[in-house]
């Protein structure tokens, strides 16, 4: 969008030195009164001349003496009518003159710039009392009434002065107000021959907004053809903002850093080139111009618009607030009004968002952004017919080439995880204006959340040589390059990329998760991805950041577009923090309700089923109820439902998102337990048919939302045992002496955090029965607690101990059922299992481990022995692989025993290999000398 | 990388061979080792510093070194500690050995715990006055030992590596500057490589000084890739006396060469003395076809692979029919 919120295209003023600005091609338009501004404007210069010292001012010298004295009353005696009346003749004599209150409107011109525009406005409609012609003062007047949102009275007022002289500056304010008001053939004829650099530009605007570009791009170009040292420092501004409107940014930025330097008290300038930077992808410099321009002027509009702009790019909450802000100093702020319906919409406040985009309207009848979101708001409450049939006409007769609604329907439709929907409006966004290289870059990294690889390198392509700043863009197509490191993954199901560095570890794990995940889920909601599903894990984190939002930095692990699963690998993050096995499953059971749903599944129902299909996937697995989870069903904090979605999208605080998943997943549990899976698959059904929750919950399991809320409150209170309510979470300080841990569950036995610390003081004192009792009280109190320090780790260790192993090792397989994490505990666990005679239980845990922890060799090294013990060749085969795909210290070793289990299972050729590798590496390995010579039959 | 360092383990058995005997030892070459853990400042290190020293001491005790050669100076009393490692301990013990170690010996050094450095000198934090690492150097100048393997497992211990550094003298330092300050854990692994067989990547049995840096090197960038921290710590070996120390030692750096001919511990039964003239030729056709697969897996780039393959193979079946033949004869 070309115009800016603030009407910062002044021209008002004159750069330091210059003599005279005369627009060569400045005819008079219909003006009946005399053209003075050539006189005044020598005049003007003479002042400037002389302020400055310059000798071109010395012809207008001898009238210096009279100007200076009209000049003294009207400013001393505040320009009333009698003021003016006291000034008499004088002021007769020199009405002309008066123009020359250049000198005398710099309090005006003051309160303009510093935003006090309440003021400026009775200051300067003072002077026009007076001075009714005087074109400067009437121009600072227009600009005020812009700049407040007082854009009729701009109009006809700049209309009125215009019948009776001509102004260019006064034309270009009239011209302004009538394009913020829609009425664009106004505007045309108020600027008729005009070829001042605002003119021209505004002739651009006019037309971009009809979809001439043509003609818009010959009426930037002639505003920058100006010649630069003609102009004034907003003047450069207007031709940076042309540069900027014809694509060439670096030079505007150049222009804009000048037209700074010139104008540096100028907040409109700072504004702009702020405007700028947020398009071209630079929020932290632009933020610093706004923040200057806003210390310059509190009121700037632009500039507020700027920082709401700014907040809402970042997901912030002030955004809203900033917004509210901006429309005090300006009512009419159009734009302020579409940018809070947008927020509405993000939100599904769909009738807020209309009642902004009505407002927005009101002012201008005509502003397609506002169009454009009111066929959003139709396409988010399910009326597409609307939006084909009478929306895109509407916008597209207007302006042919508004591409933009397309790409705010695709915008939309992402915050929906309508992917593949996206990716159709962004075709068309591109398709109906082919310079909208934002689009053009959405399209290609939406193209490769859907897979569409070599489509998706076209787009991002052709988007980088239209916007070379755009960050996403950059960061994807250095991402697409690196995936030569990446080898190809194939199942029967899925074919993606595993990073080369760890592909050999990961493989055989992560093929057999996800086929095995797939068809659990396949079978129970008799829904099939009708491709190939595309995996990818990434062993660097800020490389699955890019590869899901385009930018490093994002919290996720995991991430799903359908057809489309990325995820971090386990090396992404410190060992035993990450469960992936876990979050695999999570994903993949977004591609079936996203693609059962046709990807309308609301983000609380996808989110609630992914959490509850990871719990119920395998034993321990899910995510561990964290104490923010508790303390917030301590309070009470439980969403209500139709609240839930914006909870994950708009969280008010950073744990509500982790609280959201946990509530999500309890109230699918809740559905289930209740109503049986088969309501989760009619649900789905609703879904897909663009039910609203509301309207799912009463054809489904006819219940309100808000009774269902009812409802579930009273579930999540009973399955969280009562210990959310009963359990004291509060912390105990480091260094307590045991006297005063002791005194605490005396007086508040529920107190989680003493009584574990009791046990642990236990432990160290070799109090073994002491230990047991107080983590047994704490494992009463709270089950769930599996973290450092956690109460089944104290127990196993207290039986241990004692001579109990059996119950040692059933503590710590409760803690692992219990979602333990710690590698560690898992493998203390297994190798207690084998020395009681369980391996098999011992295999499963370590098993297990794979899926918090892939990459130590030890773990493969164990479970590859005790396979090959119970006959269990294939499995100790892939385990000595993988051993090798870590590059153990004892590489020799390794091959050793993957040729041993190649020979149990008879394959002779693979062994011998094996086998030669091992005595290549030690060739004095007498195991791996024996087997050679069993190999060769010697 | 791993190849051909193995390589020069192989290529040089004598070296290794004429320190085996029998107990370990021969009338002729002896080793003496002594480990000193110094302060730990907290709680915490000092658990580990001792810890590790203990298991270090162990170690050496159980594999290789005769207890009336193994010398064991701790910042705090305990089982296996013959004295306190203040600085006039260490310097009476180092003066008392400087008089006992005979040229043709092998000597060891091995300092856990904090070292600082101050843009002058390094020094080994212990009870009382610290030593510098130019101390340490003129204390073991005065060793006649001619080979010696020093491990500084301590922080900043980098910036004692040149002034350790002397032909025959195997130097290890777990940081590869005095600016690396953080607490070093490149002792702990370098002790799990003497406690057991994983180190021993060429399976001979022994644990050489090259080894057992080798696989702490790689287990300290595992462990701190498990937490995905940058580590703070990178060792380096030095072995010729001259130059700079190296964190890959290889052909290709110039170092390593005496490290892998120097055995830490031994892992196997010892090698029995007697040996008939059967016995004595099989060993000489052993030694001849190590020193050819040593001599193929050198020209292996330069090799058609299935070439290479049917080469090695016809040398690794001969040798392990030697081999076999031997054990036979020893009576294994």
């Amino acid at each position: 969008m070309a115009i800016s919120g603030s009407g910062f295209k002044t021209s008002i003023g004159l750069r330091k030195g210059t003599t005279l600005v005369v627009p060569k091609s400045e005819p008079n338009p219909g003006a009946s009164a005399p053209e003075v501004r050539h006189w005044t404007s020598a005049a003007k210069a003479a002042l400037s001349s002389h302020r400055f010292g310059m000798a071109e001012a010395m012809p207008l010298q001898p009238l210096q003496s009279d100007f200076e004295t009209a000049c003294s009353v009207i400013n001393h005696q505040g320009r009333t009518k009698r003021t003016a009346a006291k000034a008499g003749a004088v002021l007769a004599v020199l009405l002309g003159f008066c123009s020359i209150a250049s000198a005398a409107l710099e309090r005006e011109k003051a309160l303009l710039a510093q935003g006090e525009y309440a003021q400026a406005i009775g200051q300067l409609e003072k002077v026009l009392v007076v001075v009714p012609d005087d074109a400067e003062a009437a121009a600072l007047l227009l600009q005020a009434r812009l700049e407040t949102g007082q854009y009729r009275q701009a109009l006809e007022q700049g209309e009125q002065f215009l019948k009776r002289r001509s102004s260019p500056a006064v034309a270009e304010k009239t011209a302004e107000a009538a394009l913020r008001l829609g009425k664009y053939e106004r505007a045309d004829a108020v600027l008729g021959s005009y070829s001042t650099p605002t003119a021209n530009w505004l002739r651009g605007a006019l037309a971009e907004r009809k979809g001439q570009t043509e003609a818009a791009r010959a009426a930037w170009q002639r505003v920058v053809n100006s010649d630069p040292a003609d102009l004034s420092g907003e003047e450069l501004g207007v031709v940076a903002e042309a540069l900027a409107s014809l694509g060439r940014f670096q030079q505007a930025h150049q222009l804009y850093r000048q037209a700074m330097e010139m104008a540096p008290k100028n907040a409109a300038i700072r504004a702009a080139w702020g405007n700028l930077l947020l398009r071209k992808h630079n929020p932290a410099d632009a933020e610093g111009l706004f923040r200057e321009a806003l210390e310059i002027n509190p009121n700037h509009t632009g500039a507020l618009l700027g920082m709401a702009e700014l907040a809402a790019s970042r997901w912030e909450g002030q955004a809203a607030e900033r917004l509210q802000n901006a429309l005090q100093v300006h009512p009419n702020l159009a734009e302020a009004r579409v940018l809070l319906a947008r927020l509405h919409l993000e939100q599904d406040e769909h009738e807020a968002a209309a009642k902004e985009l009505d407002a927005a309207l009101q002012v201008n009848p005509r502003m397609l952004e506002a169009w454009s979101l009111q066929a959003v708001n139709e396409y988010l409450q399910g009326d597409e017919t609307a939006v084909e049939n009478q929306w895109l006409p509407r916008i597209l007769k207007e302006n042919p080439r508004f591409g933009k609604v397309f790409a705010d329907l695709g915008d939309f439709s992402l915050l929906k995880r309508q992917y593949v929907i996206a990716v159709g409006f962004f075709r068309r966004a591109v398709k109906t204006d082919p310079d909208l290289a934002e689009a053009r870059a959405d399209l290609g990294i939406n193209l490769l959340r859907l897979g569409k690889e070599q489509e998706a390198r076209q787009a991002l392509e052709e988007a980088y040589s239209q916007d070379p700043s755009n960050i996403w863009t950059v960061n994807t197509l250095r991402l697409m390059d690196s995936f030569s490191r990446f080898d190809s993954l194939q199942t029967e199901h899925f074919s993606g990329k595993l990073h080369q560095s760890e592909s050999a570890v990961l493989r055989p794990y992560v093929e057999q998760l996800l086929e095995e995940a797939l068809e659990s889920l396949r079978k129970r909601y008799q829904y099939t991805p009708p491709d190939k599903v595309v995996f990818e894990m990434y062993p660097d984190h800020e490389d699955f950041a890019v590869r899901t939002v385009g930018l490093p930095g994002l919290g996720a692990l995991g991430a799903s577009f359908g057809p489309v699963v990325v995820m971090d690998s386990p090396s992404a993050r410190p060992r035993g923090t990450f469960h992936w096995g876990s979050t695999l499953w999570h994903e993949l059971a977004h591609v079936i309700t996203l693609g059962i749903t046709d990807y309308r599944v609301p983000r609380w129902f996808t989110e609630g089923l992914s959490v509850y299909e990871e719990n119920n996937s395998r034993a321990g697995w899910g995510d561990p109820m964290t104490l923010d989870t508790v303390q917030a069903l301590q309070k009470g904090q439980l969403i209500p439902l139709e609240n839930l979605d914006t909870a994950f999208i708009r969280p008010k605080h950073p744990s509500q998102v982790a609280f959201a998943y946990f509530q999500a997943g309890m109230i699918c549990e809740y559905i289930v337990e209740k109503y049986g899976f088969e309501k989760i698959i009619a649900l789905l059904d609703a879904y897909g048919r663009k039910r609203s929750d509301a309207e799912a919950f009463r054809e489904v399991l006819q219940v309100r939302l808000a009774e269902f809320d009812a409802q579930f409150l009273a579930y999540a209170r009973e399955r969280t045992y009562g210990f959310a309510e009963a359990v004291k979470l509060e912390g105990v300080r480091d260094g307590q002496p045991e006297a005063v841990l002791r005194a605490i569950p005396e007086a508040s036995p529920n107190h989680y955090f003493s009584r574990l610390r009791l046990a642990q003081a236990a432990l160290e004192k070799k109090q073994w029965q002491q230990a047991i009792a107080e983590a047994e009280a704490a494992k009463h109190l709270f089950p769930l607690y599996v973290d450092e320090g956690n109460p089944y780790e104290i127990l196993a260790q207290a039986h241990l101990e004692l001579g109990n192993k059996e119950q040692a090792v059933a503590e710590l397989l409760l803690w692992k059922k219990t979602k333990g994490r710690n590698p560690k505990t898992f493998s203390q666990l297994a190798t207690w299992l084998r020395e009681l005679g369980r391996t098999d239980e011992a295999i499963q845990t370590l098993e297990d481990l794979l899926y918090i922890d892939p990459f130590d060799p030890k773990v493969h090294e164990l479970l590859g022995d005790w396979y090959q013990e119970t006959s269990a060749p294939r499995k100790a085969v892939r385990e000595f692989a993988v051993l090798l795909g870590l590059d153990p210290p004892d590489r020799a070793g390794a091959h050793y025993r993957l040729a041993e289990a190649y020979h149990a299972i008879a394959d002779m050729a693979n062994a011998r290999r094996q086998v030669l590798a091992a005595l290549e590496i030690a060739p004095g390995y007498r195991p791996a000398q024996k087997l050679l010579l069993e190999l060769s039959g010697k | 990388m791993a190849c051909g360092l193995l390589a020069l383990a192989v290529c040089l058995p004598r070296l290794g061979a004429a320190a085996q005997t029998a107990d370990g030892q021969t009338t002729d070459v002896m080793t003496y080792a002594v480990v000193v853990t110094g302060l730990g400042g907290e709680e915490a290190y000092e658990k580990l510093i001792q810890g590790w020293g203990k298991d270090l001491y162990t170690a050496l005790r159980r594999d290789g070194v005769a207890e009336q050669r193994l010398f064991w100076l701790a910042a705090q009393k305990q089982e296996g500690v013959s004295a306190e490692s203040r600085q006039e301990e260490i310097v009476k013990l180092l003066g008392q050995l400087a008089g006992r170690i005979r040229p043709q010996d092998l000597f060891l050094l091995f300092l856990i715990g904090h070292g600082s450095y101050d843009d002058y000198d390094y020094r080994f934090s212990i009870p009382g006055p610290d030593l510098t690492a130019a101390q340490w150097s003129e204390l073991l100048n005065r060793i006649r030992a001619e080979r010696q393997v020093v491990a500084n497992m301590t922080s900043s211990s980098g910036a004692s590596l040149t002034a350790l550094q002397r032909k025959g003298r195997v130097v290890i330092t777990s940081t590869s500057a005095g600016r690396e300050r953080n607490f070093s854990v490149f002792a702990r692994y370098f002790v799990e490589a003497l406690q057991g067989t994983v180190a021993d990547a060429n399976k001979n049995e022994e644990v050489s000084a090259l080894e057992a840096f080798q696989f702490a090197t790689g287990e300290v960038a595992r462990y701190y890739e498990s937490f995905k921290r940058l580590a703070t710590e990178h060792a380096l070996m030095e072995d010729r006396g001259e130059g700079e120390g190296v964190r890959q030692p290889s052909p290709q750096t110039g170092q390593g060469l005496l490290a892998a001919a120097i055995p830490l511990v031994r892992l196997g039964p010892r090698q029995a003395a007697a040996a008939t003239p059967q016995i004595r030729d099989l060993r000489a056709k052993k030694r001849t076809l190590e020193e050819a697969i040593e001599e193929l897996k050198y020209r292996k780039p330069a090799m058609d692979t299935s070439d290479y393959m049917r080469q090695l193979e016809k040398l690794l079946l001969e040798l392990s029919r030697t081999q076999q033949s031997l054990d036979k004869l020893e009576g294994q």
